[in-house]
């Protein structure tokens, strides 16, 4: 054993910029769009809005003119402005729900999955939530209340958090077992420690993915209960609620429906593409978990 | 066998007792007084107290619970507070178009994404495989309602060749309830369609990548009967689970597609419901739904062991 | 003996390395044949391509590989230029095929009966009731037991030789002239792998057939080839006969392979263990239960009343196949489960130092031990920080015990995927040793390794040994990689201690039966019984 062996030049630089997933064309596409839509949300009242909740009576479901670009609705509001602003809600809620449920998700998931004894009862509690239809208990938590932005975030956490814990704790579970962890154990390696150190970073790329996913399905939910009239309230400008209130008029002015259909679809297409896109390239073998 | 049903039975008992809990306190913590609010605004103090003893409200939480229970084993989901039916009726009243059009769109979609699933696995990378996944990130993106819209848009206004709404039974025809379901089983089916198209795309491309498939190939065998035969006959358990999965997709679709169309269903109920805050209705729809799904999930997690020698133990 | 006439001739074979790699081809102009009633061993290391060329020969080549050139002869006919359906038809009848993993190369969902009926199907048109008959002779051929009731059997059901006999009863149901088998017998213990080898010999002889058998394994190859070919980084080093090659290689690369097998001599007859007694097992038993309620509550015994000491500046050896028991008595002592019953002590001294510090253990795959997204030398220093030393020390101390393992010390700072297997295996030697423990526990340790690599490490254990009066128990499957290092061997055979004594002893005069079996299941025993041809 005289000769020293050296490794490798292995040429993986730890900082290249662009990292190379966000040349993929699902990530790349996917950004832009949400990176656009999270720009008109903020800059909404640079981008030649009026107040979405003026009511003008005299202007109701007028055709598109230079003053309003997509006409008016039932009230005489600027269509367009509406659909600006509808990207608030959409986009707040979106991330709200996302990070709420991972937050939630997370903790549960680690303990459950290193812990057998809470293992047992907290999976329950999760298997009869996951039964429960994510729409239906989101419809129906919101309807104990009054709906506003926070009661509509925390409705639609809480069926997301089961399957965030479920992400989790499979991986915690396959984790655990890799020598390396075992090894972590055997030089003395504390439990919290070894959950922080060796098994949560295994669960961040999956949960990047997870949380995109979750971030569309809060922004379709929330636009399905503006739709059957139980989400936010009407005055807030939001895309479920312009679909809502424009369906009466659908058939003398689809644009009443169209244009929030339209943000409202490539919007959560975005996010999807995001997620698949980040899915592919972060480890492909994410797919079989979810 | 019998064991490792009655195992997979038992286990749903936990399940089904959080179900019953969940709906229970989401009944206890709506706002108002029950008793108040069935008694209706004419009621006197006398009136409502009695309602209240007649309902058990003025025993303690956990005696409620039971009682309720109780009553919810021998099929009894209580009373409509407005139109004071029971629920059991008005739901059994309704099933037949949301029974229609789960079925409908089961089928739809079923028959189209196992087999475009399974081209588009065993040709990965190829053009048909890149569109798919494409069209599948779309079907996802798009609301069930705006597609409602947008097919009433091209077919029932432009094209007019379909009623814009409404639901006619099969035992009136079986031309008008083509004609009527259609649109909602396309509405409803493009989501879970793109659903089981992609999980049997990933899973036989996965399966493509096995030791047994370079073995059937060393044996002489087609592609195309190595594909079905090994790769998707494997890929059985991940297709029918995610077709057990998608089943709450179908229910959630239900609910926001019977409003777009005015199909007057289950759905149709619950959103009613929800709307003025009957809560018993929604109570029952929510365990309805719930039941359904647990037991279909259960029918499929016992044929895993049909399909795969490895689950029977 | 230079047979009649060649059934597969490869000429100037190259398969260009998808995306270019640090060498450009997998296959790099290669040339050998194949004549009816011979076997050829192709010989290698990983990335040898020698795999490589048994897919191209079957046409089964992943889609990544393309420009192949050169020709691939079967029978003379060129199968590089047959259509697919030519190809097909070819194999299954022409040639037959075996793999590494008898487990994943069976459709886990049909019954073994109808994989082998498969190839029947396939290729003839037969009744059922004929194709049955078939079936059942192939597979009372391979003998495998009651073929009738076996017929009906999935793949998770049989052992791990039973299902490589369904595979090589498929591969040989229409008797091809040419077999290929790709590391057939890697996966299985050495008494499976001793039962599956002899039995390809033997039925090569009986039809007379080529068998291309590709290896890693100098000691099949010893046990098995008529003519050796030796590859390396896609390259023929070498080749010849079988008793020419293995016996005066000319290439010092094949007698580098030849050397690096450790022989069955015992290497420390004469070393003399006196340091005092450092770790302690009495009566360690582990029972798992499992089924519950409804089937039939099925224990199973993994450990049983076993009892062992081990001394400062001894090696002892654990030898054992697949489910003796071997890695639960490791798992056991080291505390990562629980005994049902038993109890394992450390010897007194060294002042209460915490358990961890003073037994350490090495696992088996090192491209799983280390964790991927932490440098090496945060992963050698993560002990020593728990017990409180200073970081700055801590990483000091790691850059000596790189160089103590042979590696390079400004290494520190990469990650484990920038190193080799070999390297991997010596940074979790160091990140042991970081813990200045007394015992080492080396589960498998060299098991992954390619034979040259593993020379190495056992070099290097046995060199560590010596300079820090280590107690090593070593748990491996190899009695010849034992021979290399252990003082004292146990013996372990479904999860009991059937043997127990001095390396020296053992090796002379194996008691029991099965010791006795473990040794005749050697492959190429020594190069005293040379193959004869």
């Amino acid at each position: 054993m005289t000769n020293l062996a050296s490794p490798p030049l292995a040429s993986v630089s730890t900082k290249r910029w662009p990292p190379p997933f966000l040349l993929h064309p699902s990530v790349f596409i996917g950004g832009l769009l949400v990176t656009m839509i999270i720009l008109v949300a903020v800059l909404a009242p640079l981008l030649g809005t009026v107040d979405p909740s003026r009511i003008a009576p005299s202007m109701r479901l007028k055709p598109p003119s230079e003053l309003a670009w997509f006409g008016t609705d039932l009230y005489g509001r600027d269509v367009y402005s509406r659909a600006i602003y509808g990207a608030r809600s959409s986009i707040l809620i979106g991330l709200c729900v996302a990070a709420a449920a991972l937050i939630g998700g997370v903790a549960i998931g680690l303990v459950t999955g290193y812990f057998r004894w809470v293992d047992a009862v907290v999976m329950r509690i999760m298997d009869g939530l996951m039964a429960i239809p994510t729409f239906l208990l989101a419809i129906a938590l919101v309807s104990l209340t009054r709906a506003n932005v926070a009661t509509v975030i925390v409705a639609l956490t809480i069926p997301e958090i089961p399957r965030v814990v479920r992400l989790v704790r499979s991986v915690v579970l396959t984790v655990r077992e890799e020598p390396f962890v075992e090894a972590a154990k055997t030089v003395g390696t504390s439990t919290p420690k070894l959950l922080w150190r060796h098994i949560l970073p295994s669960t961040t790329a999956p949960l990047m993915v997870l949380g995109t996913y979750i971030c569309a399905s809060a922004i379709l939910i929330e636009a399905g209960l503006s739709f059957l009239g139980t989400g936010l309230p009407p005055e807030i400008p939001s895309w479920g609620n312009m679909i809502s209130e424009g369906r009466t008029f659908f058939q003398v002015a689809p644009r009443l429906v169209f244009l929030p259909s339209l943000f409202l679809a490539l919007t959560v297409l975005g996010i999807n593409l995001l997620g698949d896109g980040l899915r592919d390239t972060l480890d492909p073998r994410i797919a079989k978990r979810m | 066998m019998l064991a490792f049903i009655a195992k997979r039975v038992l286990s749903l008992i936990p399940v089904i007792v959080v179900v019953a809990i969940v709906v229970f306190m989401l009944l206890r913590l709506s706002p108002g007084d029950p008793a108040v609010v069935i008694a209706g605004d004419n009621a006197d103090a006398a009136a409502i107290e009695r309602i209240r003893v007649s309902l058990g409200l003025d025993q303690p939480l956990v005696t409620q619970f039971f009682i309720w229970a109780g009553s919810l084993l021998q099929g009894d989901l209580g009373i409509s507070i407005f139109s004071k039916i029971p629920v059991t009726d008005l739901i059994l009243q309704r099933l037949e178009p949301t029974v229609s059009l789960a079925l409908t769109t089961l089928f739809f979609a079923v028959v189209i994404a196992v087999p475009l699933g399974t081209i588009a696995g065993a040709t990965a990378g190829s053009w048909l495989d890149r569109s798919l996944m494409l069209v599948s990130v779309l079907g996802f993106s798009i609301p069930a309602f705006v597609l409602g819209y947008c097919l009433i848009y091209v077919f029932s206004l432009q094209l007019r060749i379909l009623p814009v709404q409404g639901f006619s039974s099969i035992r009136q025809g079986i031309g008008p309830f083509l004609s009527t379901i259609a649109l909602p089983t396309m509405t409803m089916g493009l989501a879970y369609l793109v659903l089981i198209a992609r999980i049997t795309r990933a899973s036989v491309l996965e399966m493509m990548g096995e030791d047994f498939i370079r073995t059937a190939r060393a044996k002489g065998v087609k592609e195309r009967i190595v594909v079905t035969r090994h790769a998707l006959r494997n890929s059985a358990i991940p297709i029918l689970t995610v077709i057990g999965i998608g089943v709450a997709l179908l229910i959630s679709g239900v609910v926001v597609i019977e409003t777009v169309f005015n199909i007057p269903g289950v759905g149709r109920l619950v959103v009613d419901a929800i709307l003025k805050r009957d809560y018993p209705v929604i109570q029952g729809i929510i365990l309805m739904f719930s039941g359904t799904y647990v037991l279909i999930n259960l029918a499929i997690d016992i044929g895993y062991a049909f399909l795969d020698p490895r689950v029977r133990y | 003996m230079k047979p009649p006439f060649s059934i597969l001739e490869i000429s100037d074979l190259a398969i260009p390395l998808p995306g270019g790699g640090d060498r450009g081809f997998a296959v790099d102009g290669i040339s050998l044949s194949v004549s009816a009633g011979e076997i050829v061993c192709v010989v290698g290391e990983s990335g040898s391509g020698k795999s490589i060329t048994a897919q191209a020969v079957m046409g089964l080549l992943p889609k990544v590989f393309r420009n192949v050139s050169g020709r691939i002869m079967f029978e003379g006919k060129d199968v590089t230029t047959a259509t697919p359906a030519q190809m097909r038809d070819l194999r299954g009848r022409g040639i037959g095929m075996i793999f590494q993993e008898p487990m994943t190369a069976l459709n886990p969902v049909q019954k073994v009966g109808e994989q082998i009926d498969e190839v029947l199907r396939t290729h003839l048109t037969l009744s059922r009731k004929e194709r049955r008959a078939r079936v059942i002779a192939a597979m009372e051929e391979v003998r495998l037991p009651d073929p009738e009731r076996l017929y009906h059997a999935f793949p998770h059901q049989l052992s791990g030789g039973q299902r490589q006999r369904v595979l090589i009863a498929a591969a040989l149901i229409l008797k091809p002239r040419l077999l290929i088998a790709d590391e057939p017998t890697t996966a299985l213990d050495v008494t499976t792998q001793a039962q599956i080898l002899s039995q390809i010999r033997d039925l090569q002889r009986d039809r007379g057939m080529g068998v291309l058998f590709i290896t890693h394994d100098i000691g099949v190859v010893r046990e098995i080839a008529d003519r050796v070919v030796v590859m390396r980084s896609g390259k023929v080093v070498e080749e010849g006969p079988a008793d020419v090659v293995l016996n005066r290689p000319c290439s010092d690369y094949t007698r580098m392979l030849i050397d690096a097998v450790p022989t069955l001599e015992p290497a420390r007859s004469d070393h003399v263990v006196t340091g005092e007694v450092a770790l302690k097992v009495e009566g360690v038993t582990k029972i798992y239960h499992s089924g519950g309620l409804f089937q039939g509550k099925r224990v199973v015994h993994a450990l049983q009343e076993t009892s062992l000491s081990l001394r400062r500046g001894e090696t002892l050896g654990v030898i054992g196949e697949s489910g003796s028991g071997k890695s639960t008595l490791a798992r056991c002592i080291m505390q990562l489960i629980d005994p049902s019953s038993g109890k394992v002590t450390l010897g007194a001294s060294a002042g209460g130092r915490p358990f961890y510090q003073r037994i350490q253990i090495i696992f088996q795959d090192p491209y799983r031990s280390l964790n991927p997204r932490r440098t090496v030398g945060e992963s050698i220093i993560e002990g020593p920080m728990n017990f409180g030393q200073p970081r700055t020390e801590a990483m000091e101390r790691a850059r000596e015990l790189m160089a103590l393992v042979g590696l390079d010390p400004t290494a520190v700072d990469r990650y484990p995927h920038q190193f080799s297997g070999g390297q991997r295996q010596r940074i979790s030697i160091a990140r042991a040793l970081a813990m200045e423990p007394e015992i080492l526990v080396a589960d498998e340790a060299v098991s992954a390794l390619d034979v040259s690599v593993q020379a190495q490490v056992l070099r290097l254990i046995d060199d560590l040994q010596k300079r820090l009066d280590l107690a090593i128990l070593f748990i491996t499957h190899d009695l010849r990689v034992a021979a290399q290092i252990c003082d004292r061997l146990i013996v372990m055979h479904r999860g009991s201690v059937v043997e127990q004594g001095a390396v020296s002893s053992i090796f002379a005069s194996p008691a029991h039966a099965y010791t006795r079996e473990l040794f005749a299941s050697i492959p190429g025993k020594g190069e005293k019984q040379a193959v004869l041809t």
